[in-house]
């Protein structure tokens, strides 16, 4: 496990949580190797926690387009 | 657009000391004057008042009082309590506090504070503080819509009710923290400011503490893409854009603190990503600043900007558009001193959600008080709490229903858009093509608002064969109070009356699902004693027949409705009109 491995796992939000707006911090199971949510089902890698959130920005069709007119 | 720019320090945190002085030097290099809210902590941090004094004495900054944050070592000797939500207090410790911080404040600066902040005044403090110390000219007072979304989103931790009320300044009534002064005489004298701008769309629809003037919020909600600030600064644009709805004057304000840019707090991103959109908002703002489209202000300058022109019974407009998901819905406000009314064209310019400030009513909350936490003024009409319109049931909306034939649309489910937005009248129309068998029918709604009254006219355009549609406009009421719950209240103790010339028919709410109809009626009219508060659909043109429907349980709803047959290019018009009983 990384040296800092402890800092990160209190800063990940557990995705599906955060898909439904909900805020829950996503804890390590050093067993498994992956990161679990006391709150709801989820349980995922980094990467899986961090492709999860791609999806939430996703919804965000207007995320880098500047409008000139309103 | 006016702007308030509004710091806090935290001095009991490093991090935080040296992010403070960030946010300070970036306000300073774009020509930003700010105002500096000390929470009480801070008023017993030497070293941070001679920073504010320098401040205040090289940049013109103010200062003022937070009243959040009460944590430290003297209050925890002097209250000896968990609480630390200031509004969350009794009304006898709220007063010991405010005496305190004004004391301490004094002791350091030789001055009373003309400026003073917390997420929510219950309005007995802030009337408290205003007689105390009638210096205090301009307090941030409550958040805009802030309730049983964020609540849920943090998990049942954020304890801060706070819907219903303006989104923009006002002056508060003495009766209610959000309802608006009618009157001088009802007048808390103190201009309100609510705690950041929202998005107006995405507030209600979402927790709107992510949608919001508020760049690390954006990365709390995942707004934010490849150093991508494309929504935050379209969010600035369209606030300028408001003064087109407003008689050229538009609102905007920024308070972020410190631990937002001092290590990563509920984002994932690090630490630079934030002071990154920090500065470049700033930036972005200063931009704007030196084109003369926005002019910075302390919170006391703007509250006397604010009583020096705008009078009690001026209106707030918002017309916003969806700047995020791109799915090209727009949605209307207004805020009179009588009604705070949203449109949603979304669901056929239904009157979505109603907050009858004409009612006054008055809600203590703290600890000791009946309402204990809840600051939200409550709602009459909520189609986002209370029956959804994609759902097989009532939603609560004012709304309309037309009939061709056998063929039945309730315009709630029809898409239309806001067309002819006349701010100076209050007015704009949307248009229906409704497809009947035999052809388009096209019909068009008129909505008008003015001190308590909501005008809602309709015109048939065109019917097939030049026939005639029977029109229903109905309101579905409800009753609540954001953040109380999901659960519908019970509604009980609401009558309902019906009258035309022969008499007046009444029915008290008791889920019984009767429905009484007259013919040719004057007016329909609910009595909502809790509240008390009267609401009535009066015919502005004669209408057929009128209907009073009691609720049922799994339509927790009452009814009035009034109908009336018309013929392409007649009109049917009716006044909804809010009063206090």
């Amino acid at each position: 496990m990384p040296k800092n491995r402890k800092k990160i796992m209190e800063e990940f939000r557990c995705p599906l949580c955060l898909s439904r707006e909900c805020e829950t911090f996503v804890k390590y199971d050093p067993k498994h190797k992956d990161y679990y949510c006391s709150t709801c089902e989820y349980t995922g890698t980094e990467n899986d926690v961090k492709k999860m959130y791609a999806v939430i920005t996703s919804r965000f069709k207007l995320l880098n387009k500047r409008i000139k007119t309103f | 657009m006016l702007l308030n720019l509004i710091h806090r320090p935290i001095p009991t945190d490093k991090k935080c000391v040296e992010a403070f002085e960030f946010q300070q030097d970036v306000a300073h290099r774009n020509g930003f004057r700010t105002t500096i809210l000390l929470p009480v902590p801070a008023l017993f941090d030497k070293a941070t008042i001679e920073q504010v004094k320098s401040y205040r004495q090289d940049y013109g900054d103010e200062v003022g009082i937070y009243f959040y944050n009460l944590n430290c070592r003297e209050f925890k000797e002097k209250f000896n309590t968990l609480e630390y939500q200031y509004w969350l207090f009794s009304q006898a410790d709220k007063k010991k506090i405010a005496d305190w911080a004004f004391e301490v404040f004094g002791e350091n600066f030789g001055f009373v504070p003309s400026a003073v902040g917390s997420y929510y005044f219950d309005v007995d403090s802030l009337a408290y503080i205003k007689k105390k110390y009638p210096s205090v000219e301009c307090a941030l007072a409550t958040c805009f819509e802030e309730g049983a979304n964020v609540f849920r989103g943090t998990n049942g931790y954020w304890h801060l009710y706070s819907e219903g009320g303006p989104w923009w300044p006002w002056i508060p009534s003495k009766n209610h923290i959000h309802a608006p002064a009618m009157n001088s005489a009802q007048s808390l004298d103190v201009v309100a400011l609510p705690h950041l701008v929202r998005d107006m769309l995405h507030s209600i629809l979402h927790r709107d503490d992510c949608y919001a003037s508020h760049p690390a919020n954006l990365l709390r909600g995942k707004i934010y893409k490849d150093k991508g600030l494309a929504y935050d600064l379209n969010f600035i644009d369209q606030y300028i854009h408001q003064e087109k709805f407003n008689g050229g004057y538009s609102y905007y304000n920024m308070f972020v603190g410190p631990n937002w840019v001092a290590s990563r707090h509920y984002y994932e991103e690090d630490v630079k990503v934030s002071r990154d959109l920090y500065v470049k908002t700033l930036n972005y703002l200063g931009k704007k600043k030196k084109e003369g489209s926005v002019q910075d202000m302390t919170m006391t300058e703007f509250g006397r900007w604010f009583k020096a022109n705008r009078k009690l019974d001026d209106v707030d407009q918002c017309y916003w558009k969806d700047i995020l998901y791109g799915s090209r819905r727009s949605i209307y406000w207004i805020r009179t001193n009588g009604y705070r009314a949203t449109i949603d064209p979304m669901a056929g310019s239904a009157i979505t959600d109603l907050r009858p400030y004409a009612s006054q009513v008055k809600m203590p909350v703290g600890a000791g008080a009946k309402d204990l936490w809840n600051g939200s003024y409550p709602f009459v009409l909520n189609q986002y709490r209370k029956g959804g319109i994609n759902y097989f049931g009532r939603a609560g909306v004012f709304s309309a229903s037309i009939l061709f034939k056998d063929k039945k649309f309730d315009l709630t489910f029809e898409r239309t858009e806001i067309e002819s937005l006349d701010p100076d009248n209050r007015s704009f129309s949307s248009p229906f093509t409704l497809e009947t068998p035999e052809g388009p029918l096209v019909v068009e709604k008129t909505c008008k608002f003015s001190g308590s009254d909501i005008t809602i006219d309709f015109k048939l355009i065109s019917s097939p064969g030049k026939q005639p549609v029977e029109v229903t406009q109905y309101f579905t009421g409800v009753q609540g109070i954001t953040g109380s719950g999901d659960y519908p209240e019970d509604i009980r103790g609401i009558t309902m009356e019906a009258s035309n010339a022969q008499g007046k028919k009444r029915l008290p709410i008791s889920y019984t699902s009767k429905m009484i109809t007259v013919e040719n009626p004057t007016k329909l009219m609910a009595n909502l004693p809790k509240l008390d508060l009267k609401l009535s659909l009066v015919p502005m043109n004669k209408c057929d027949s009128g209907k009073i429907a009691d609720a049922c349980l799994s339509g927790p709803m009452y009814q009035m409705a009034l109908v009336k047959t018309i013929k392409p290019k007649e009109r049917m018009s009716i006044c909804l009109r809010i009063e206090k009983k």
